[in-house]
């Protein structure tokens, strides 16, 4: 019977990759939400951030602590035609030109919004 | 100048104003180790949460305090980086959302 329940959860905790991967971690983040990491790759996750913006700082750690792999461009490190090329394409995405803009699929969440995030990562509109 | 020091020089500036750093010392110490940065960086010290332009005159409302500090203080009991906040913020009477950003984008200029 305890094999039984122990199988159980084993397989529960298996399906999500989030849970198995670090039990200490587990403690702080089970409060993550659940979505297909499968569902991502690094290219359709785009973080504008600055290298110096301690929101910006927050908001990558936490798509670290999801498990999500991302790609971030530090604008206040680029200079010339590369700024202004990230500058014009940013301001597609966010009018305010305001760091941190975390750009997931189709979504724009501005500012280290962890709510915005999580919706955003399950696919929520 | 190390960051403690200036913590402690801007807090006998600040504090009297009314204007407090926020508690949240994983918050405070690393903007304030920024603002040194842009101060090595750009030669003054720019808002760390901001993109700044590189020359004075163009930053001039960013460089921090910035004057949209009062006005963020005032409505959200922080200011954009929520570096600077007000006693009801830091007492949790206050509740702590993000602050959006109120420097029009025209301002950056390069």
């Amino acid at each position: 019977m305890f094999k039984f329940i122990k199988e159980f959860f084993k397989g529960i905790v298996d399906e999500d990759p989030i849970i198995s991967s670090n039990p200490e971690k587990d403690q702080k983040t089970n409060d993550k939400p659940s979505f297909d990491l499968e569902a991502f790759n690094m290219d359709d996750i785009k973080v504008y951030a600055l290298s110096t913006c301690i929101h910006c700082r927050n908001a990558k750690k936490y798509l670290d602590e999801c498990g999500v792999k991302y790609n971030c461009v530090h604008v206040d490190e680029l200079t010339g035609d590369d700024r202004k090329e990230i500058v014009q394409e940013l301001k597609v995405h966010n009018p305010a030109v305001s760091f941190p803009t975390i750009v997931i699929k189709d979504k724009v969440v501005v500012g280290y919004h962890k709510d915005k995030i999580d919706k955003a990562l399950q696919g929520d509109d | 100048m190390d960051a403690k020091t200036l913590f402690e020089n801007l807090k006998k500036l600040q504090e009297p104003k009314g204007y407090y750093f926020n508690e949240d010392m994983d918050m405070t110490m690393p903007l304030i180790e920024s603002l040194l940065t842009n101060k090595e960086r750009l030669g003054y010290m720019a808002c760390p949460c901001r993109l700044a332009n590189g020359e004075f005159e163009a930053d001039k409302d960013i460089i921090c305090p910035c004057t949209y500090r009062e006005e963020d203080v005032k409505e959200f009991g922080a200011c954009f980086c929520a570096l600077y906040v007000s006693k009801e913020y830091n007492e949790g009477t206050v509740e702590k959302n993000v602050v959006p950003e109120r420097r029009p984008p025209e301002k950056i200029l390069f």
